[in-house]
């Protein structure tokens, strides 16, 4: 498959909606659409993109508005249903997990968040009805986003690196252009693609550039991935995206055990936020990963804020009464130490 | 007449093959219906049920999976070997498939395949007796001008 330009990915996630609600997108400037991170569909509201950092409303004529007006295009429930079909490919039992999570993969990788009334079994959401709004999130691929991380990082050798950052910061993008980078320089990689975001495999192909030497295991839960990988594919490096549970970090573990390097990802603004985090703290503790990586929350995805090494993320944790408690089982409180 | 029951005999064969394969492909495989629409279409054995084509080009068109098989069954009703009422079940089906869990998704093909069976047993009993009769009727006039000639 051809890598697609940023604007043909917009008008490919823009295909997803109705015709007469797709339009409006396929007709914006080249600038501004360039610009579109999200498209937002909500039952009775006006039509929304996300242009970088600001929600714009369509008007009817085309116009983009940050406020909704009597001439701002409505979208109907007719419009959500219709939008919700194509997105499962007119097959809800394909997607039936991930819809219970909230969220579907589509071809070439978009995400959309769906918003309804959940459908509880046995105090587990087993999937949802009346759709009533939607979020699609536009893939990008962006070649050069992980350069910064390589040069500072892993000019002589490969590192096990943790990526930080709050969503939408590009931590998805980062590792996709890590992935695709290491290939190229004679690492075997194997890429654990929980939710088909990193490879956007459809009908057995990737959609994005992984490079040459990446194994992908699409739809794997990260844990038992990791262990296949491990077992199975012999990989200088497993790549997956926001770790967090106890199954997840006991495969990390194992895989450092076998020599195996683990880039990942977490939602974390910056290390404060990190301490909270039980599982992803015990695997640094561990020596797990050798580098902190925190993204800029604004910008161009991949800009670094700050690159720790992870004995420095222990040292000052140590200082820190939360991270004491964290690590030992204690209660998640934050108690203010004087140093 | 009795081609006809013959030819009866063969789609509802091929419905219930249909739906097998379709159970057997959301059970193992959560297999998205555009593609099992297009394995069906392209295979030797489901090839012959027209509509399944007609379905994927009005898929591949931008059509909703939905008004593409109302409009593929549509189309090739009038050609259709069957009664009314099966067309109308094969209608109905393609309201259902792909709107619900692979639970219930196999619940509802399972449903269809016994009414569809209903209608093949029925089909094959008459076309038996059909073809009895025929037979019985061919020799019957052979003896009689056999007869006539004597």
């Amino acid at each position: 498959m051809e890598p697609m330009s940023s604007l043909q990915r917009v008008d490919d996630a823009a295909g997803l909606l109705a015709p007469h609600l797709s339009r409006y997108i396929y007709e914006l400037s080249d600038d501004k659409k360039g610009q579109v991170r999200e498209i937002r569909l909500r039952c009775g509201k006006p039509l929304a993109v996300n242009l970088t950092d600001k929600d714009l409303f369509f008007q009817q004529d085309g116009s983009l508005s940050s406020i909704c007006t009597l001439k701002s295009v409505v979208v109907t429930k007719e419009d959500v249903s219709e939008c919700f079909k194509k997105l499962c490919g007119y097959s809800v039992y394909s997607h039936q997990n991930e819809i219970a999570s909230g969220f579907l993969t589509v071809k070439n990788g978009h995400r959309a968040g769906i918003c309804g009334t959940a459908v509880i079994e046995n105090g587990k959401v087993v999937g949802l009805r009346d759709i009533s709004s939607l979020n699609i999130r536009v893939a990008r691929e962006i070649f050069g986003a992980a350069d910064e991380i390589m040069n500072r990082i892993m000019t002589n050798k490969t590192s096990s690196v943790l990526i930080c950052g709050a969503p939408a910061s590009g931590k998805t993008t980062v590792l996709r252009d890590l992935a695709r980078q290491l290939s190229l320089r004679n690492t075997r990689v194997a890429v654990v693609d929980e939710r088909g975001e990193l490879a956007a495999t459809y009908c057995g192909q990737a959609g994005n550039n992984l490079g040459p030497r990446c194994d992908v295991l699409d739809g794997y839960p990260k844990g038992k991935g990791m262990m296949i990988a491990i077992k199975c594919l012999a990989p200088d490096v497993i790549i997956c995206d926001e770790i967090g549970t106890e199954e997840e970090a006991n495969a990390i573990h194992t895989g450092l055990n076998c020599g195996v390097c683990v880039i990942a990802s977490a939602h974390a603004y910056d290390s404060t936020e990190l301490y909270h985090k039980k599982q992803i703290m015990r695997l640094i503790a561990l020596g797990a990963f050798e580098y902190i990586v925190f993204l800029k929350n604004v910008g161009t995805p991949g800009r670094v804020q700050e690159v720790i090494k992870a004995g420095e993320i222990i040292a000052q944790g140590s200082r820190s009464h939360l991270y004491r408690n964290n690590l030992f089982g204690g209660r998640d409180i934050y108690v203010p130490q004087a140093y | 007449m009795c081609r006809k029951l013959i030819e009866k005999v063969k789609f509802l064969e091929k419905i219930i093959g249909m739906l097998d394969y379709f159970s057997a492909q959301i059970s193992y495989s959560r297999q998205p219906v555009p593609d099992i629409i297009k394995a069906l279409a392209c295979s030797e054995r489901f090839g012959t049920l027209l509509f399944l084509q007609k379905c994927l080009e009005e898929l591949n068109s931008g059509q909703t999976f939905q008004k593409a098989w109302c409009l593929a069954v549509t189309y090739y009703k009038k050609s259709m070997p069957i009664e009314d009422e099966d067309i109308s079940r094969l209608l109905a089906l393609g309201e259902y498939i792909g709107t619900t869990d692979s639970e219930e998704q196999n619940k509802t093909l399972v449903l269809y395949q016994k009414l569809f069976t209903q209608s093949y047993e029925k089909a094959k009993s008459e076309s038996s007796s059909h073809s009895r009769m025929y037979t019985t009727l061919g020799v019957l006039s052979g003896l009689g001008l056999a007869v006539l000639i004597l």
